[in-house]
């Protein structure tokens, strides 16, 4: 976890010494991660609680897993490191292979993401799920997300009656 | 026995109380309003709880917070596939002869075009095209005026010419883009109207003004339709006969405004004056010097949700070239911005868009013959899409021909027909 951008600027203008202070993160299984603060401040959370002088400490993060944590941040690295240098397709790039996960990991993702306020990364997670459902059929759909299908064959094919004629 | 199955009724409803499973509601929320409109069909089919949710106007009001809503514009057009007749359509127009066989007639001859109803999505670049399910396939009538109302995502189609007959109709249509079920008939007007004035005031009202009938007398006559009800409202006629006259209102003012139009003995040659409904009042109010034009349409005139009046003059009817802007206190138009070079030549047909930016007005316009437009030939009768981005706080003052911004929409062939009138929603 250790970082190499020690000349990235922090948004914090607070301190006027350094610009590499470093916080440490604890996941919900007692692993420490020890990040930039401008990297760790890309959480609306974490800023809030810097501010509310709790950048000394081990900030807990009681209902994030280490190996959630460690994607999350990986994220928020690179987000700091796009933010100083607009090359928009890397970003996109990094951003299209970065979430190609399955469900179960874009859950966690978007419940950390949630959780410690990110909102680029609770943007890019939300779009993901969207993106999953463009252009499926609803079985497809309901097997994706686990959904239990309560709509009877009679009421699919009255929606579908309904809309086939909506457009030619 | 009945305690044990509302218990696993109950236990049903739990488990299916999550829109996604294992995300809380408000995050997948968050998630499906990203959906494109196009997919919702399938969403709807997924489970009850996403066919509720896409079926609710409140689903869309959570799509227009968040900014995921698409803009859509809806245009009542000719189809292209036999464009080489709409020249020849002109004569049928023009044509005074009231027989019905001469009309059958002209029609087999000239073969007038066949509309139908274009769906531009602005948000995501494509054009779909509605047709009506009726057996026949000669398209919606004719000259249809096509109104939204934004909040409950409906579209109502009144009036027009019948495509057979070329006779005045009273059919009213009603389609839902929220709830979906196509077009449904809807209670028709009083009488057949057509080129009338027509706005959406409210969230549910749709009022008529003015026209003609189908003996081509202009018309006083006006009423109002509540899409909630589906039902008719006479209203008080106006003082004048106003054909071709144009329909205006603007957010959160209950008024409705009809500007310009001719009377039967007057044809083509445009009133100066609008009236205006009070519905507080329940009674018509006249303006004079509204319309300083006797040569030209009023209806390229486009209400912004801020009440501004705005008009694509296209210098063909001896006013000036330009956007212009009526400036009530002197009562004139004053041109704001400029209209790309080899402009307009015919009247388009015009429509402030929804949602636009906070600090300035977006309105759509189908403009023709412009040259390389959309990077057509040249030929002067293809119409194209162009969108006018208009600053809020124009200053007259200094000739202000650079307050406006124009972008070229790609407008595929099959969509270049003439359009005779459009409204946009927000979904």
């Amino acid at each position: 976890m250790a970082s190499s951008s020690s000349s990235l600027p922090s948004p914090s203008s607070s301190s006027s010494s350094s610009s590499s202070k470093k916080l440490v993160l604890r996941s919900s299984d007692e692993k420490h991660f020890e990040v930039d603060e401008a990297v760790a401040l890309q959480s609306e959370m974490i800023k809030q609680m810097v501010e509310d002088g709790f950048g000394g400490d081990v900030i807990p993060l009681l209902n994030v897993s280490s190996n959630i944590l460690s994607k999350v941040i990986d994220y928020c690295k690179k987000h700091v490191d796009f933010d100083s240098k607009k090359k928009m397709d890397d970003r996109r790039r990094w951003d299209a292979e970065y979430i190609d996960v399955g469900v179960d990991e874009l859950y966690h993702l978007i419940m950390a993401a949630n959780y410690r306020n990110i909102k680029g990364l609770l943007d890019l997670t939300c779009q993901k799920v969207a993106d999953t459902i463009k252009g499926k059929k609803p079985k497809q759909i309901r097997i994706i997300f686990n959904i239990k299908n309560d709509v009877t064959p009679e009421g699919e094919q009255k929606i579908r009656k309904e809309h086939s004629w909506a457009f030619e | 026995m009945g305690g044990a199955g509302k218990d696993i009724q109950l236990l049903q409803q739990q488990q299916q109380q999550y829109l996604i499973p294992g995300l809380p509601d408000e995050v997948a929320m968050d998630c499906l309003v990203r959906v494109p409109y196009q997919f919702h069909l399938a969403m709807k089919s997924v489970c009850r709880r996403w066919r509720n949710l896409a079926n609710d106007p409140s689903f869309y009001r959570e799509r227009q917070r968040t900014g995921t809503a698409e803009q859509l514009v809806c245009l009542v057009q000719a189809l292209t596939s036999i464009t080489s007749a709409e020249a020849e359509v002109e004569s049928v127009i023009e044509d005074n002869n009231k027989e019905q066989e001469e009309k059958r007639r002209l029609r087999r001859r000239h073969c007038p075009p066949v509309y139908g109803l274009s769906v531009y999505n602005l948000s995501r670049n494509t054009w779909r095209r509605m047709m009506p399910t009726r057996g026949n396939c000669s398209g919606i009538p004719m000259f249809s005026h096509c109104v939204a109302l934004p909040i409950s995502g409906k579209l109502v189609l009144l009036g027009g010419w019948d495509p057979e007959t070329l006779d005045s109709v009273p059919d009213v249509y009603v389609c839902d883009f929220v709830r979906g079920g196509g077009w449904r008939r809807a209670a028709p007007m009083s009488m057949g109207r057509s080129f009338f004035a027509c706005a959406a005031v409210g969230p549910s009202s749709v009022y008529v003004a003015g026209g003609h009938d189908n003996q081509k007398n202009a018309l006083r006559s006006a009423e109002v339709y509540d899409a909630d009800a589906d039902e008719w409202r006479a209203l008080p006629p106006m003082a004048e006969e106003r054909d071709e006259c144009q329909g205006l209102s603007c957010d959160g003012d209950g008024r409705f405004w009809v500007v310009s139009g001719y009377g039967t003995e007057s044809q083509g040659r445009f009133k100066s004056d609008a009236e205006c409904y009070d519905p507080a009042l329940g009674s018509w109010s006249k303006l004079e010097e509204v319309w300083p034009f006797p040569s030209a349409s009023p209806r390229a005139i486009a209400a912004t949700p801020s009440g501004r009046w705005c008009f694509m003059g296209g210098g063909n009817g001896g006013e000036q070239r330009g956007v212009m802007e009526y400036d009530v206190k002197e009562k004139c138009w004053k041109v704001v911005a400029s209209i790309p070079d080899n402009g307009l030549k015919s009247s388009p047909c015009v429509v402030t868009l929804r949602g636009g930016g906070r600090n300035q007005d977006r309105i759509f316009m189908m403009g023709s013959g412009i040259d390389g437009l959309n990077g057509g030939n040249g030929a002067g009768d293809r119409h194209g899409g162009l969108i006018l981005e208009l600053e809020k706080s124009t200053t007259t003052t200094n000739g202000g021909n650079s307050n406006g911004k124009w972008i070229n929409l790609h407008t595929p062939t099959e969509f270049s027909g003439f359009a005779y009138s459009v409204c946009s929603l927000l979904l």
